[in-house]
């Protein structure tokens, strides 16, 4: 039964969710609600506002299904009314500064002595420490940046996905990406310098 | 290929969007290069990282059923 439903695509299910079919919310439900939520859990850093936001998504649906014109562009949609509940909250939580609106950053990240630290162990890598500096360092990236990172590399969404969520073309996403992740690696390089480089011979 | 080159074409080497030729200059440049060596392992490693911060966490059952209710209910008022 689960595998049959695999080969329905999400423009049949569109189809028959216009038509009021309420095993086509079902399968919608199934199909999207823990992505929807992550994604609005990473964005808000928020459970119970993650929630409220999946809720507001799947009336979307209910509510505005006949204005979607092309059924294709389903999935696209549910992340855009996503990331738009997500930031709504954010705004009203006061949660982005004004300065954080902007996405230019004034100086190229650092590219001076690079140290490896790409063999260390996994205990050290994903150490509850270290997680906490990496979701911090993305939360205090500009807003875009930071949608664009959690998007793709924490949900692992494709660059297009992230592109039409977010209103942006895929080379802008691109950019952010990569600007994203050189910062995010330099936050890890500074702090596992203490595992790599021996104290006393820090340059 | 230079180091600024290099590095400004990670993305495109992970994704693997760039031609042959450009990837050949690049993986050359990379077992040169010691500095760009470790900027391209730590960049892969940075991202891979990402993906882990957090263990996967989906709706808990709960909320699942709050969420099916008010659907439900909200279903049947507009159809």
């Amino acid at each position: 039964m689960g595998k049959r439903k695999d080969h329905i695509t999400d423009g049949m299910l569109v189809t028959s969710l216009k038509h009021g079919e309420e095993k086509a919310m079902e399968e919608i439900v199934r199909r999207y609600s823990n992505k929807i939520y992550n994604l609005a859990y990473h964005l808000t850093r928020d459970a119970s506002a993650a929630e409220e936001i999946m809720q507001e998504v799947f009336l979307t649906v209910i509510s505005k299904i006949g204005t979607l014109e092309h059924n294709s562009y389903f999935s696209t949609w549910l992340y855009r009314v996503a990331t738009n509940a997500s930031y709504g909250f954010l705004r009203k939580e006061k949660k982005f500064s004004e300065q954080t609106v902007s996405d230019e950053i004034d100086q190229e990240p650092s590219i001076e002595f690079e140290h490896d630290w790409s063999n260390l162990p996994d205990d050290i890598l994903l150490s509850e420490e270290s997680r906490n500096i990496l979701k911090d360092s993305i939360d205090s990236l500009p807003e875009t940046m930071r949608a664009v990172v959690i998007m793709k590399d924490v949900e692992g969404f494709s660059n297009e996905e992230v592109a039409q969520a977010l209103s942006l073309s895929v080379p802008a996403v691109k950019s952010r990406l990569h600007r994203g992740r050189l910062i995010l690696r330099d936050v890890l390089s500074d702090y596992f310098r203490k595992y790599t480089v021996p104290s006393g011979e820090d340059a | 290929m230079n180091c600024r080159i290099c590095s400004s074409l990670f993305q495109e080497y992970l994704e693997n969007t760039i031609s042959q030729d450009l990837m050949d200059e690049l993986r050359s440049h990379i077992e040169l290069c010691e500095r760009c060596r470790v900027c391209f392992k730590t960049y892969s490693l940075t991202i891979q990282l990402s993906g882990r911060i957090e263990q996967p966490c989906c709706v808990s059952p709960e909320a699942m059923d709050r969420l099916k209710a008010m659907l439900l209910q909200r279903f049947f008022s507009s159809h």
